[in-house]
């Protein structure tokens, strides 16, 4: 078993740590001597043209390959088969088309741009293709992400994520690719409770009206871009900064004794996962509600996070009306 | 003043001893004044002693001196007896000069004054009893509605992380999503790999 490691800061620890890093670098003028007026103060048009484009490419493209995920030192790796109209299909499991955040579009590359600055870097290949590499700068200069997208159909075959210190935390891709909708079909299908219908902003507002704890925002610029109820209640809420998703899984009640087998206590009310090597869980209950985070991202994002959204207790009216309430259904003969 | 001062007292009260009450009677003797202050305590005795009993139906049941006294707060049935606290001193009468000017005693708005008995007194009596009243039916209802209504009423929930790490691979999209051991096509690493230079 592996602890969740508190690593280098990726989200909101990491603004002072960032910061800091480029005051020094404007003072220094950076690692390799780079002089802060050489760097570019915008995005790169065409490094914002390829992401779009991968992102089309995604839906448009018929590919079969295998895909891998490792996040530190652990990795997975799975068959994947894209059918345009369809579907990705991870081994059997169908992801529809146009709600991942992999690769950015939409809101989420609306975060990249908000929060990092892209840049073209260097042509280059990758599975013996010719692909444009495009980089995602944080504030300090420092690279935040790279994406190797395929010259010829513009596909996204790998991703990198780097922490604050420049190391990479995540790194996800093609081992195997092949262009093309030949060969077998995989039997995929969407497992059973996934993906129900979307939350739209009218139906968030009101169950934020009831209490819910449903955040437009997280600290560390995470923007929310997906939102579902499930059939048992749960409200799924899917955030990105652009380059690492992070979901919020929201469910009203108390945290059953005994559903923690695997995690353990980091703080007041919040617990971390031991047990999963690719992803950080946190988990955190409060006013009556129980949050789930999990996230690629580095577990101190998911600590951070879970620790910001702990609901703090009612205000005093709501708990008075509720105290009210209760008093008179105790006294109404008739209730 | 007698000139026995409270020997007098004592001589009328019959708490004289023989030689104290002899050397009495022969001052009453010599003495008008004392004889005649002896009169009054004598008579004055008399007519406290004359006053009637009060009568059998007038006096208070035993019954209702037993409820009285079980008003009062009842005494703990062992342990040791605390001792009587020591007198506080009296503190002096206040001999500075008082302030006249409500001497008439009226109020600022010319009304008359509250002396106690009077009316106004009563009315500002049952004010404040109401007001208090209030004050404690609010502060009552107000705790226990608080009290009522700290927890909610809320199931006990058991996260169901397997479905929301599939949820979270298909919202992320970078992430094989499907169980290893029943699907040939995923392979996760049991042991983490090692890590790069």
């Amino acid at each position: 078993m592996r602890r969740a490691r508190l690593r280098a800061p990726y989200g909101r620890g990491c603004a002072l740590l960032a910061g800091g890093l480029a005051a020094a670098v404007a003072l220094t003028g950076g690692p390799f001597g780079e002089r802060p007026e050489s760097r570019a103060p915008a995005d790169d048009a065409g490094a914002v043209r390829l992401l779009r484009a991968a992102a089309d490419a995604a839906r448009r493209v018929p590919y079969r390959g295998r895909r891998y995920l490792t996040v530190g030192t652990a990795r997975a790796m799975s068959n994947v088969v894209h059918t345009p109209g369809t579907g990705t299909a991870y081994g059997s499991v169908l992801s529809p088309d146009g709600v991942a955040a992999d690769p950015p579009s939409g809101p989420v590359l609306a975060a990249l741009l908000r929060n990092y600055t892209v840049r073209c870097g260097t042509g280059t290949r990758l599975l013996g293709r010719a692909a444009h590499l495009v980089e995602a700068h944080r504030e300090s200069g420092r690279v935040a992400g790279r994406f190797w997208l395929d010259a010829a159909t513009g596909l996204l075959l790998r991703r990198d994520l780097f922490d604050v210190h420049g190391r990479r935390v995540v790194e996800s891709g093609f081992s195997r690719l092949t262009i093309g909708s030949q060969g077998p079909q995989l039997a995929a299908r969407l497992p059973t409770g996934v993906w129900p219908d979307r939350l739209g902003p009218a139906a968030r507002a009101a169950l934020r009206d009831r209490g819910w704890p449903l955040p437009e925002t997280l600290p560390g610029r995470f923007w929310l871009f997906d939102a579902r109820r499930a059939a048992d209640g749960a409200v799924h809420l899917g955030f990105s900064d652009g380059l690492a998703a992070l979901s919020v899984f929201v469910q009203p009640g108390r945290l059953a004794p005994g559903s923690l087998s695997g995690w353990h206590r980091f703080g007041q009310r919040l617990f971390v996962r031991d047990d999963d090597l690719l992803h950080h869980w946190a988990i955190t209950s409060g006013a009556g509600y129980v949050l789930t985070v999990v996230t690629e991202a580095p577990a101190s994002t998911a600590v951070s996070v879970a620790a910001g959204l702990r609901p703090r207790g009612d205000a005093v009216g709501t708990r008075l009306n509720r105290g009210a309430r209760r008093l008179g259904s105790w006294l109404d003969p008739l209730d | 003043m007698s000139c026995l001062g409270e020997r007098l007292t004592a001589l009328v009260d019959g708490e004289l001893d023989a030689e104290e009450r002899e050397r009495a009677h022969a001052h009453l003797a010599r003495c008008a004044d004392c004889r005649a202050e002896a009169e009054v305590l004598r008579g004055l005795k008399n007519r406290l002693r004359g006053l009637a009993a009060p009568d059998a139906g007038d006096a208070p049941s035993g019954d209702f001196l037993a409820r009285l006294n079980g008003l009062a707060e009842p005494a703990p049935a062992c342990g040791p007896v605390r001792a009587p606290r020591p007198a506080r001193p009296v503190r002096p009468r206040d001999t500075r000069p008082r302030d006249n000017r409500r001497s008439d005693n009226r109020r600022g708005d010319g009304r008359p004054g509250g002396r106690p008995g009077t009316p106004a007194d009563r009315r500002n009596t049952r004010r404040t009893v109401v007001a208090v009243g209030a004050a404690t039916l609010f502060l009552g209802l107000g705790g226990g509605a608080y009290i009522a209504g700290g927890r909610q009423n809320a199931p006990q929930v058991s996260p169901a992380f397997d479905r929301f790490a599939v949820e979270h691979s298909l919202l992320s999209g970078e992430s094989p999503v499907s169980d290893p051991l029943t699907d040939p096509s995923t392979l996760q690493t049991a042991v983490p790999l090692p890590t790069r230079p």
